[in-house]
């Protein structure tokens, strides 16, 4: 049977719907069954002496047939029709009901006798009271109704046309015209029944499809150990998500006030919640976020919660509700405090490195320093050839020594000149009593910002070891110290007037002294460099101003 | 050349338990007619008793004293002889305790294997209204002076543009002459300027002491 898609009166609806509407019908099944019967065998007895009692008999029996037919079929199909089923079913029940009306159509013409007005009044009341009750019965499927029904007011209206009575020719027509009536209300009938059950169908989607999210939330819930909750100022009186009793470990009976609540505080941390929040009713603060810890009546666990919330507030300003999450935050913690613990001993542990660095490189540098100028004082003296005067200079450069290595310490600037400014401070006394004249020409230069401690110290010793040669060998007058930026390096460069040495003469005389220089500017990416001529000699160092990783 | 008072004498007095250095200061002085020691004592409450007994144009305090800082002895003796110049001695004069005494009153630092003459010279200097200062100690003046003004304290005394100056063509390493040739100045008056400095320095730090006590004081409600 084809399927009319079009929205026209007859058609029938898509299955899940129908199967709705069969069941409404399946259901009448029952109301009328007895009904039919009994009237079928009633209107035979009545029949019983007029000469068309065998017709009546056999349409009687006929009928009994039919309806006994849709009864077990009804009772069969109902409940049980499936969605794949409906179409079926439908056109089953179609034409059964187009059986029982053609049945029923048939008894005026078998029944009616023009010439008894008794029995044609009892037909037409049978027939008009079966039209009237098929209407709520069958309308729920419309097709089931309209192939019920037409027969039956066809059969009314040809009997009552063929007995040839002027009056009988307006019941016929009056008939016809009750038949419409009766198709419009079944119409509306079948669109109301259709609308309830489109009602239904939708609630039991909503229903199933908030079941669903529900069930979602409250798994994401149990599963971040996150509550939500919202709680009455006024009253004190909280109502919450099941994931808020767990973290609790409260039945879900448990007096549900802020005060009960806070029963379960740690001692440490009691009325900290109620506390905060007559703070924030005070302040009227947007935030609301405070931890504290609770013991479980549980398993007497101590637990951190953290609840996040907001307030809301009626038009006086009053406080209404608390609406706001609920987290078990103890493992964060817990994770927090292993990681803030594992990062102080990491510090220690630079900081003890550190020291340690720095400790081996003031040992390797008065060692090298101090240590060798002690000990050959020592000699001296203990050898006796020295003056006391040698013994005195040796002391002297010795503490000189010692100064500039603690000058080196205090260097937390990236300022080359303050580091030349205290060279300076240190030795000059030292070198005015030489009578060697200083002009300092210093001009400003760039931040230096490798200049650590470390590197102050070499830079000061490459200073102290040239300022030491011009003092010993060059018989000079004056020292003239300048700086200057070139390019991306900056000079420092001492000048003086002596008698310009002989480079591979001064090496040899003053043992490792250059090549020291030598070492220690490579250690800080600087490069020295002499120049001599019979006018003096210029010592250079060229010092990056940005150093490259190496 | 510095002014100095000939007319009068200058008394110095010592707080000092290191009899080296008692012996150093006694000879240098032995060659300085217009100078006399008139009192040494060798721990801080030797010296606290000092302040009840004498009163003393220079006071030498070496930091390193016994039983106690040397700091409280110069705050008490810059109480009780304001007109006296405070000198903190030290043998290597780090900035950080000389910057420390500056705070407490003193007026000047010494270093103690520094040569008779330049002992001499710097207490006759020092009384005479000059101030001894090195590149890191002006480095941390200023640095002090820059971080001076924060919400939390008192505002400030100021160092100003000529004091600013004096202190940073010293971080340069210029000499007291040659900032003074530099700024067409005497050689005295730049000691001068150093003076001043640290007369700043100890206000601003007493202004904070009042401050942060008086902070205390509310907080201990």
């Amino acid at each position: 049977m084809s399927l009319k898609l079009r929205k026209h009166p007859l058609h029938l609806a898509a299955p899940p719907i129908l199967v709705q509407q069969l069941q409404e019908l399946l259901n009448h099944a029952n109301n009328y069954v007895l009904a039919l019967t009994l009237i079928s065998a009633l209107v035979w007895a009545s029949q019983m002496h007029s000469g068309n009692a065998n017709a009546l008999g056999i349409w009687c029996i006929a009928v009994q047939f039919v309806t006994g037919a849709a009864f077990v079929h009804a009772g069969y199909w109902r409940l049980r029709v499936k969605p794949h089923q409906a179409y079926r079913v439908a056109r089953q029940l179609i034409v059964l009901s187009s059986l029982e009306g053609l049945l029923w159509g048939a008894l005026p013409l078998l029944a009616m006798d023009s010439t008894s007005l008794t029995t044609s009044v009892l037909i037409v009341s049978v027939i008009a009271a079966i039209m009237g009750g098929a209407p709520p019965l069958l309308s729920a499927v419309l097709p089931v109704y309209v192939g019920f029904a037409t027969p039956v007011a066809l059969g009314m209206a040809l009997a009552f046309w063929m007995a040839r009575n002027a009056a009988f020719d307006y019941l016929a027509i009056a008939a016809l015209i009750y038949f419409l009536t009766m198709l419009v209300g079944a119409r509306t009938s079948a669109q109301s029944i259709r609308t309830s059950i489109d009602l239904r169908l939708q609630l039991g989607n909503s229903l199933e499809k908030l079941r669903e999210s529900e069930a979602f939330l409250k798994e994401a819930q149990e599963m971040a150990s996150l509550g939500n909750y919202v709680l009455d100022i006024a009253s004190g009186r909280w109502q919450g998500s099941e994931a808020i009793f767990q973290m609790y470990g409260i039945a879900k009976d448990y007096e549900p006030t802020l005060a009960a609540l806070a029963r379960l505080d740690h001692p440490e941390d009691l009325h900290v919640m109620p506390t905060y929040i007559q703070q924030t009713i005070a302040t009227k603060s947007p935030i609301f976020d405070i931890s504290y810890r609770i013991i479980r009546p549980d398993n007497q666990q101590t637990r951190w919660l953290r609840a996040l919330g907001r307030m809301s507030f009626d038009e006086l300003g009053q406080p209404i509700k608390l609406f706001g999450t609920l987290q078990d935050i103890t493992e964060h913690r817990q994770r927090e405090a292993a990681l803030h613990e594992s990062n102080q001993r990491l510090r220690a542990i630079e900081q003890r490195q550190t020291l340690s660095q720095e400790r081996q490189r003031l040992m390797q540098d008065m060692h090298d320093g101090l240590g060798s100028s002690l000990v050959s004082a020592l000699r001296v003296v203990e050898c006796g050839k020295g003056s006391e005067l040698d013994v005195a200079q040796v002391l002297k450069s010795c503490i000189d020594d010692l100064k500039l290595a603690i000058d080196s310490m205090e260097t937390v600037e990236p300022d080359l000149l303050l580091l030349l400014a205290t060279f300076r401070f240190r030795l000059g006394p030292r070198l005015e009593s030489t009578g060697i004249a200083l002009r300092w020409e210093v001009n400003d230069v760039p931040a230096l910002i490798w200049l650590d401690p470390k590197n102050a110290l070499h830079i000061l010793r490459i200073l102290q070891e040239t300022f030491t040669n011009i003092i010993k060998h060059a018989h000079a007058t004056e020292i003239r110290v300048a700086t200057r930026v070139e390019g991306k390096r900056v000079l420092v460069s001492v000048l003086d007037n002596g008698q310009g040495f002989d480079w591979l003469a001064a090496r040899q005389h003053s043992g490792r002294g250059l090549s020291n220089q030598v070492r220690r500017a490579e250690a800080i990416g600087a490069e020295v460099a002499w120049q001599a001529n019979h006018s003096g000699t210029h010592f250079l160092m060229y010092l990056p101003i940005q150093q490259t990783t190496n | 050349m510095d002014r100095t008072n000939s007319a009068t004498l200058i008394r110095v007095a010592l707080v000092e338990d290191d009899v080296r250095f008692q012996n150093d200061l006694i000879t240098a002085m032995q060659g300085a007619p217009d100078m006399q020691l008139i009192k040494v004592a060798e721990t801080c409450a030797q010296g606290l008793q000092l302040l009840d007994e004498v009163c003393a144009d220079v006071l030498l305090v070496d930091l390193g004293l016994p039983d106690g800082s040397g700091i409280d002895v110069i705050k008490t003796a810059h109480q009780k002889w304001p007109n006296c110049n405070i000198m903190v001695s030290s043998a290597f004069a780090d900035e950080t305790h000389v910057v420390r005494s500056i705070e407490a009153g003193a007026t000047g630092y010494l270093l103690k294997d520094s040569a008779p003459e330049k002992i001499v010279f710097e207490i006759r200097s020092l009384h005479a209204g000059g101030s001894p200062i090195s590149p890191l100690i002006a480095r941390q003046i200023l640095t002090r002076f820059r971080l001076a003004a924060t919400p939390l304290t008192p505002p400030p005394t100021l160092l100003s543009a000529r004091e600013q100056e004096v202190l940073e063509r010293i971080t340069k390493g210029f000499t007291i002459d040659e900032i003074a040739d530099q700024l067409a100045v005497s050689r005295f008056s730049v000691r001068t300027y150093v003076r001043r400095i640290y007369a700043k320095l100890e206000v601003n730090s007493r202004a904070e002491a009042i401050f942060e006590a008086r902070n205390q004081g509310w907080l201990a409600k």
